[in-house]
């Protein structure tokens, strides 16, 4: 098939106005037949030769997608490892940020500051694929991971960020932050 | 079709070293309070649910492989796939109570696997493919015309996938790259059969028109 004849961009290679093989048939019912194993063609499909040709090349079409899918993607080094060094951490170590108070006990989940963090920064128009918690010197550390909408000053996000990330965990969970680590992971083009 | 992956529908028992619940059982070599055993998940499984944490990671490094492939395949980003599969097992052993068996590990997990890849993704308006995997795979082992063209052919899949919106996205990732039946992709990700088959017929003919230049 030629990616510079006048059906380029249609998915069935129809001769007609109307997207039409020439016999009447929807070349976009032979779609099925071509990525589907154990699709029944009809008996005209079956004798038709602008079917049987539209199928072929359907067909071939479709043979990219599974070379693709047959060929697993790239597994990172030490992946497991790391994933399973991280998940051994999280599920044993105690998950709960202690709230300071002389009376009686107020701890909250990290995953709870996390996600007030993430909606915090989101709302700013900053958006958020990832954030953490750890608890170190000197105090409550947040971490999020951004993508920079093109034009923006990281810096200036970045800041505008960490002071929403700050006031906002301190009026809704009682907590002082003490570091907002922000990471620009991507960039966003608009449109 | 055979694949290069494990099956990932079945419960599957292959030698792991996990810890042993019984002192008198016999020992792996040099490797104290741990034994080479063949483990089904579904006794992993139990055994997780019970706090048995060895037993939880067991199932990780078995699967973190096959979770990742989806993740990659939905996010099209190797960094944010890895982020993806942390999540899905903090996630699943806060939620290992409330599975219940009725529905095979894996489905659980690849509908742990999409929510997280989802959500993921809303935080975008269109998935990049990750070019640093993507300069791999293109200059990887293979050489000659033919291999270079086979793997500029599958670069163009894996940005047409990328780029179909995230509702047909899913189905497709899950039908046609991790061979996945359609109704177990409707389990997954809560649709009807009908609705699955409209996604993917929506989702095939995306793809086929974006990749007709290769055919």
């Amino acid at each position: 098939m030629s990616g510079s004849g006048p059906d380029r961009g249609r998915v069935d290679g129809a001769r007609t106005p109307d997207g039409l093989l020439p016999c009447g048939r929807s070349a976009e019912s032979l779609l099925e037949a071509a990525s589907e194993p154990g699709t029944v063609l009809d008996a005209h499909q079956q004798r038709c030769p602008h079917c049987r040709r539209t199928l072929t090349s359907l067909r071939q079409r479709w043979a990219v997608v599974r070379a693709e899918a047959l060929s697993p993607p790239p597994v990172p080094p030490g992946l497991v490892e790391r994933v399973a060094a991280r998940v051994r951490a999280a599920i044993r170590e105690p998950s709960y940020v202690q709230v300071p108070s002389s009376r009686g006990q107020l701890r909250i989940a990290r995953s709870v500051i996390e996600e007030i963090a993430r909606r915090i920064v989101d709302d700013r128009g900053l958006p958020v694929v990832g954030c953490r918690t750890v608890e170190e010197p000197p105090g409550l550390v947040v971490e999020v991971h951004v993508v920079l909408p093109y034009g923006r000053s990281a810096a200036t996000e970045a800041e505008g960020a960490r002071q929403a990330v700050i006031a906002g965990v301190a009026a809704l969970a009682g907590l002082d932050v003490a570091v907002v680590d922000v990471l620009v992971v991507d960039i966003e083009v608009a449109g | 079709m055979s694949r290069a992956v494990q099956p990932v529908f079945s419960d599957r028992v292959d030698a792991e070293l996990v810890s042993s619940p019984d002192p008198g059982s016999p020992r792996g070599p040099g490797v104290a309070g741990t034994q080479v055993a063949a483990v089904r998940d579904s006794v992993l499984v139990a055994r997780a649910r019970s706090g048995d944490h060895a037993a939880f990671e067991v199932l990780v490094r078995r699967y973190t492989v096959a979770v990742f492939g989806l993740a990659v395949r939905l996010t099209g980003q190797a960094q944010t796939a890895e982020d993806v599969v942390q999540e899905v097992w903090i996630a699943a052993w806060r939620f290992l109570p409330g599975f219940d068996g009725r529905s095979a590990l894996m489905t659980w997990l690849y509908r742990l696997t999409t929510n997280a890849a989802l959500k993921s993704g809303r935080k975008r308006q269109a998935v990049p493919v990750d070019d640093d995997a993507l300069t791999s795979r293109l200059s990887s082992t293979e050489s000659g015309e033919a291999s270079a063209q086979g793997s500029l052919q599958r670069a163009a899949v894996r940005v047409a996938v990328a780029e179909l919106p995230v509702s047909l996205r899913a189905p497709i990732v899950l039908r046609y790259f991790q061979d996945v039946s359609v109704a177990e992709t409707g389990r997954i990700l809560g649709l009807s059969t009908a609705t699955v088959r409209m996604r993917l017929h929506r989702g095939r003919r995306a793809l086929a028109s974006a990749l007709e230049e290769w055919a």
